[in-house]
């Protein structure tokens, strides 16, 4: 035998696509049907505080929820890291960095609104603007 | 009048890279836009970090690459093809269904597609929080543009990534003059696209057009490739370039044509500039060419000092790169060999390694009959050199990814579960190519194709 005849291969790679391509067709119009609405951009969330960060530089990023900041060392709850991930995608070119409270302006992104005096005076620092409901808030010393 | 321009270098970029190919029709197309496209963004790297974000040095960047493009093209032209391709195959045997099929195998893939992307327009979790958020980075900043690789950003942002699709992404970002959600979403399409295209044209080249159909339904049927691609990951594009590469190879191993190693060397070189992998997938393809028996070793050696030429010029932007800018890689940067020795964690990891095989969701059974044709079909069959070749290159390339498993600091299965498909679906086009490769006779000695 040179090679696997055509008509062979063909039958399997059929039978194959077949079933490939019916989880494909369940995943994506049953699974997560494209009528049900999407979980809002991160974009939509940082709108407004982006006009009161500098364009550019670093900014300093405290939240009430843990972020993963070592390889290999996660938080049980990766809810804060990832909207770090979030705050950061949205707010490019500006640079978050996890845990500063020494920059002169400084993001807070909570979980818990209620929590949000506590984070800033936990650093010593005090709530300038909220946006968001105080789930996002911009702190000065 | 920038973006006529860019249009034009990435397209006679891609011409001229693709002329020395000796193709033809929807091969050489492909291949020229996926070199025009990888030729554009690492130009635009050079000249980017060598002179800065002026918007003028992207223009002149841009009139240069068409500049020395044309010049090559009309060298080739003069010079005549390297190789008359003759009339396309047709294969006496292919149906009409067999085409048929993988056409609507495309239709209903880019369906799936559009779904994902209505439902989820800046992608997945790596394509937000690694390529397009570096993308915007160097869209955003201008000259600040070095933020992107702030060691003040957490590892999760990867900034040692190489740059071949931020700088895709951001050129068009600054010739929209806009950020919208469309172009990250075309360009994972069109390379998507391009890698089925690719596949099939390659096989058809190969082995003739019946099996050129099946090589490209098998890929658009396979889930987690069209999961992957509407999640603008860049495992897509790295699979596409390596695709290139391991298709040129075997291209040059089958026709006598070692020139083409050279543009193989080049293709893997672009994968290496798409994400770190890339590199290992190089190092595998120069080391399988030079191992497995295609030609006499001296012919080998020169094929794989061709590759090594090919690929220089992207693998000197990639050093410079990692050299001056990238910092440490968060999976290997704490490394050490001690884990390379236990037992119980090897086990681990060919364990979970195993539950992929079986994952339905993203695999469905692709993988399982990866593994009975390679067990029950392959050893009947006459072996191929340009089969083993690149049979040998995936091998090493597994067996280096199953060390780097053993060597990051996450916890395994978890890392297993969340990175292994992508590193199937980077190599799942050129397994493919390399099992038709086998099954299938070339098409000089076909009784059947």
């Amino acid at each position: 035998m040179t090679g696997v005849p055509l008509r062979t291969a063909a039958v399997a790679v059929a039978a194959l696509a077949a079933l490939g391509i019916a989880r494909e067709a369940f995943f994506h119009l049953v699974s997560e049907p494209v009528w049900r609405l999407s979980p809002p951009r991160a974009e939509e969330r940082y709108l407004a505080v982006r006009a009161a960060l500098p364009p550019a530089g670093r900014v300093g990023y405290l939240s009430d929820e843990p972020v993963s900041v070592q390889p290999g060392a996660f938080e049980s709850d990766e809810w804060g890291t990832w909207l770090y991930q979030r705050a950061q995608y949205a707010l490019a070119p500006l640079v978050l960095v996890v845990g500063d409270a020494t920059t002169e302006v400084v993001l807070v992104n909570v979980k818990d609104p209620a929590r949000l005096d506590a984070v800033a005076l936990s650093h010593g620092l005090r709530v300038e603007r909220r946006f968001e409901g105080g789930r996002v808030a911009v702190l000065r010393r | 009048m920038s973006a006529l321009l860019a249009a034009f270098a990435v397209a006679l970029s891609g011409a001229a890279a693709a002329s020395f190919t000796g193709t033809r029709g929807a091969l050489r197309r492909a291949l020229a836009v996926l070199f025009g496209l990888g030729i554009w963004s690492a130009a635009w790297a050079v000249a980017l970090f060598a002179y800065g974000a002026d918007p003028r040095v992207r223009l002149a960047k841009d009139a240069l690459l068409a500049a020395v493009a044309l010049a090559v093209l009309v060298f080739q032209r003069r010079r005549g093809s390297p190789r008359d391709p003759g009339q396309p195959l047709q294969g006496a045997e292919t149906s009409r269904w067999l085409p048929a099929s993988a056409v609507a195998a495309a239709a209903l893939a880019t369906v799936f597609f559009l779904e994902h992307t209505l439902r989820y327009p800046d992608g997945g979790w790596d394509a937000w929080a690694i390529w397009n958020l570096r993308a915007r980075f160097l869209a955003r900043a201008g000259d600040g543009f070095r933020a992107a690789f702030s060691p003040e950003l957490l590892f999760w942002t990867h900034p040692d990534y190489p740059l071949l699709l931020p700088g895709i992404l951001a050129q068009a970002f600054l010739l929209a003059g806009e950020e919208p959600l469309w172009i990250p979403a075309a360009i994972a399409y069109a390379f998507a696209a391009l890698t089925v295209v690719l596949l099939g044209a390659a096989v058809r080249e190969l082995r003739g057009p019946g099996w050129g159909a099946l090589a490209a339904l098998a890929l658009l049927a396979t889930p987690c490739f069209v999961g992957f691609a509407a999640n603008q990951q860049s495992d897509v594009p790295v699979g596409a370039f390596l695709l290139a590469a391991g298709a040129l190879s075997a291209m040059a191993v089958e026709t006598g044509r070692p020139r083409l190693l050279a543009l193989a060397g080049a293709a893997a070189s672009l994968a290496a500039w798409t994400k770190n992998e890339g590199l290992v997938y190089l190092l595998a393809l120069a080391i399988a060419l030079l191992a497995v028996r295609w030609a006499a070793f001296p012919e080998r050696l020169r094929g794989v000092i061709r590759f090594g030429c090919g690929a220089l010029p992207v693998l000197a932007l990639l050093a410079w790169f990692k050299l001056r800018v990238a910092h440490a890689n968060d999976l290997l940067s704490q490394a050490s060999l001690e884990p390379l020795l236990d037992a119980r964690r090897w086990a681990e990891l060919f364990g979970a390694l195993l539950r992929r095989v079986v994952f339905f969701q993203s695999w469905s059974l692709w993988l399982v009959a990866e593994l009975v044709v390679l067990i029950a079909v392959v050893p009947r069959l006459p072996p191929r050199a340009s089969s083993r070749v690149l049979a040998l290159a995936v091998a090493l390339a597994l067996s280096a990814a199953a060390v780097v498993y053993m060597l990051q600091p996450h916890e395994l299965v978890w890392f297993v579960r969340a990175s292994s498909d992508r590193v199937l679906v980077q190599l799942w086009p050129s397994i493919v190519l390399a099992t038709v490769l086998s099954l299938a006779a070339p098409v000089s000695a076909a009784g059947s194709r």
